[in-house]
C-alpha cells in the first residue's frame, strides 16, 4: 500500500516545494502542518542517526517524536540555515545525552538499593549486529559512538559537536580519538 | 592501520577533526601529499568512516506504514500539546481576576484583623499625693499625657511607666518638669520652683531661661543649682508590687481622667509612693525621715501587703539611728503585728 498524505512528501515522489528554513519559519509562526513537512523531510535521517548511537534501542521512535516537538517549540530560535539537519540531529544528541543522563541516574539508584554495581552493557546487543561494522559500533561507549557519528556520518563540525553535547570541544577530540581507535582494534579483530 | 612511523602521524586525526589551521594545515597537506606512512593513516581513517557511513545508509529502511503512523503520532501529539497549553492558557486566564481578587480580599482582611486596635495612646498611670496646702490641678493634654501644674505646696509623684503611656509633665511656676523615671516630689512657693527631689527614675526639670537639668534618683535639685546627695552605700531591697496592688493600682473603666478638666484638688492616697518615699530616705541615709515615713506608712496602711516590709526597714531605720529602745519597741509591734512574719527570726534577735 502506498500512502499519500496531503502534501504529497512521503514515498519516492517527493516534491520540495519549500526550503528547510521557510518551514521553520512556518513552524515558528504556528503552522502545525509545517513539523509534518520537516517530518517528511529528515525524519528517516534522524531516526537513523538515533538507531545507530543507541544501538537499536527500543525507544527510538520516542526519541524521534521527542525531537521533533522539540524543534517545534524551538523553532523560533532557528538560525535560518539551508538544511536543518545538522540542527536536528543536535537536538536528538542533546536528548541522548539527557537520556543517558537519566539512565546513569536511575542505574546507580537501582545499585545502591542493592548494593551492587551498576550493571555492564547488555552483550545482547552486539550480539544481534548485522555485520562487522554494526558490532564495533555497539561495542564502544554510547557517548563516543555520539560523537564518532555526528562528525562522520551526520557531518557536524567539531564546534558543533561540542556545542550540541554540551562538552568542551577537547572533550570531543578525546572522544574522537577513542572511538576510532576502538572501532579499528574491534574490525581488525572480527577480520577472518 | 598503516604500518611504519612518521613524527606527523597524529596530526592526519587533527587535520580530519579540523583542529589544524592556517599555516599548520597548509604545512600538514603538503607532509600529506609526500610522506606515504602518513597518507596511509588518512586512508585508513577515511575508510572506517565509509564504513560507517555505508552501514548506516544500509540499515534502518522502515515501512511506509509505520513512517505514516510515526508522523500521524507526532502531529496529534503537537496538536494535544498545543491544546493543553491554550486549555491551561485559557483556565489560567479564567482563574486570574478570581484569585486576584481573592489575592486583594484576603489581604485586606488580614491588613483590618491583624492590625492592632484603633485606641489612643493612653495616658501613664500617675499618683500624686499633695501636701497639705497645696494648690495644683492635673488635666490630659496633647497626646494624651498627663499634665499637673503646681502652683505652690508640695506634691510627691510616682508615674508608672511599664503601664505604657507617655510621660508626665509638671507645670511650675517658672518652669516645666518632665518626669522620665517613677518617683519623685516637686515643691514651689507660688512663684518659684523650690526642690526637686528624685526618689527613683529621673526627670528633667526645665527653668525657664535656664538650661535645663537631669535629675537621677538619690538627688535633690535647690534653686541654687543640683545638691548631689550621695546614694546609701547598701541599698535596700524595694518592695516588689505585688499583683493585688497593682490591681489595686490601676484605675477603673476607661482608667484615663477627664480630658482638659482640672481635676479637683485632693491629695492623692498612694500607698506605693509613700513606701518608695521612705525607702529612698533610707537608701540616702537619712534614717530619721526614713523611720519617720514608714511609721506613717503603717499607720495609714496597716493592711498592705508592703506592711511586713515597712515595718521591718523602719526597724533598720532605728538602727541605723543608734535608737536602741524605739527599734527594740518596733521590733517588737513586728512581732506581734506578723506573728509568722518572713524576718520573724532576725526581728526576734533584735527584740532582745
Amino acid at each position: 500500500m502506498k500512502l499519500h498524505p496531503s502534501n504529497g512528501l512521503v514515498g519516492s515522489g517527493v516534491v520540495r516545494t519549500s526550503t528547510d528554513a521557510e518551514i521553520m519559519r512556518r513552524l515558528a509562526g504556528g503552522d502545525t502542518g509545517a513539523l509534518g513537512e520537516l517530518y517528511d523531510r529528515h525524519s528517516a535521517r534522524v531516526r537513523r542517526f538515533l538507531a545507530r548511537a543507541t544501538a537499536d534501542a527500543e525507544d527510538v521512535d520516542d526519541l524521534v517524536h521527542a525531537a521533533f516537538l522539540e524543534a517545534a517549540r524551538s523553532a523560533g530560535r532557528y538560525d535560518g540555515r539551508a538544511c536543518c539537519h545538522p540542527w536536528l540531529v543536535g537536538i536528538a544528541a542533546q536528548l541522548l545525552r539527557r537520556r543517558r543522563k537519566a539512565l546513569g541516574r536511575f542505574l546507580g539508584f537501582v545499585a545502591l538499593l542493592g548494593r551492587s554495581r551498576a550493571p555492564a552493557p547488555d552483550p545482547q546487543s552486539a550480539l544481534h549486529a548485522r555485520n562487522d561494522v554494526e558490532r564495533a559500533l555497539r561495542g564502544i561507549s554510547e557517548a563516543k559512538r555520539v560523537a564518532f557519528l555526528l562528525l562522520e556520518v551526520e557531518g557536524l563540525t567539531c564546534p558543533e559537536i561540542a556545542a550540541a553535547l554540551s562538552i568542551p570541544i577537547g572533550t570531543v577530540w578525546t572522544r574522537l580519538h577513542a572511538a576510532r581507535r576502538e572501532l579499528r582494534r574491534a574490525l581488525e579483530a572480527g577480520e577472518p | 592501520m598503516t604500518d611504519g612511523t612518521c613524527a606527523r602521524l597524529f596530526e592526519v586525526e587533527a587535520l580530519r577533526d579540523g583542529r589544524l589551521g592556517g599555516a599548520e594545515r597548509r604545512s600538514f597537506e603538503r607532509h600529506l601529499r609526500a610522506c606515504p606512512v602518513c597518507a596511509g593513516e588518512a586512508q585508513s581513517l577515511e575508510k572506517l568512516a565509509e564504513a560507517v557511513r555505508g552501514d548506516v545508509q544500509r540499515g534502518g529502511g522502515l515501512d511506509e506504514l509505520h513512517v505514516w503512523r510515526e508522523r500521524n503520532r507526532l502531529l496529534a501529539a503537537l496538536d494535544g500539546a498545543l491544546v493543553s497549553s491554550k486549555w491551561t492558557s485559557d483556565v489560567r486566564r479564567l482563574l486570574l481576576w478570581p484569585s486576584a481578587v481573592a489575592a486583594i480580599v484576603g489581604a485586606i482582611a488580614i491588613f483590618w484583623h491583624g492590625r492592632p486596635a484603633v485606641e489612643p495612646l493612653r495616658a501613664s498611670r500617675t499618683s500624686v499625693r499633695a501636701d497639705g496646702g497645696t494648690v495644683w490641678s492635673k488635666r490630659t493634654g496633647n497626646a494624651n499625657r498627663e499634665e499637673i501644674t503646681l502652683e505652690r505646696g508640695v506634691l510627691r509623684i510616682h508615674v508608672e511607666h511599664a503601664w505604657g503611656g507617655a510621660g508626665v509633665i509638671v507645670r511650675l511656676p517658672d518652669g516645666e518638669l518632665e518626669d522620665v523615671g517613677t518617683t519623685f516630689s516637686v515643691s514651689a512657693d507660688g512663684k518659684h520652683t523650690t526642690r526637686v527631689e528624685v526618689v527613683e527614675g529621673k526627670v528633667a526639670l526645665r527653668p525657664y531661661g535656664r538650661p535645663s537639668v537631669e535629675i537621677e534618683a538619690g538627688n535633690v535639685w535647690l534653686p541654687d543649682g543640683p545638691a548631689l546627695i550621695p546614694p546609701a552605700t547598701t541599698a535596700l531591697p524595694l518592695p516588689v508590687e505585688t499583683p493585688r496592688q497593682r490591681e489595686r493600682d490601676l484605675p477603673h473603666g476607661s482608667a484615663r481622667p477627664p480630658r482638659s478638666r482640672p481635676a479637683p484638688v485632693v491629695a492623692t492616697f498612694d500607698p506605693l509612693v509613700e513606701f518608695r518615699t521612705a525607702s529612698a530616705a533610707l537608701r540616702v541615709g537619712d534614717n530619721r525621715k526614713a523611720a519617720a515615713a514608714f511609721t506613717r506608712f503603717l499607720a495609714d496602711h496597716a493592711d498592705d501587703p508592703m506592711a511586713e516590709d515597712a515595718a521591718y526597714l523602719r526597724l533598720i531605720a532605728l538602727q541605723r539611728m543608734g535608737a536602741d529602745g524605739d527599734m527594740k519597741r518596733a521590733a517588737k509591734a513586728y512581732l506581734e503585728q506578723f506573728p509568722s512574719g518572713f524576718r520573724h527570726a532576725e526581728v526576734e534577735r533584735l527584740a532582745r
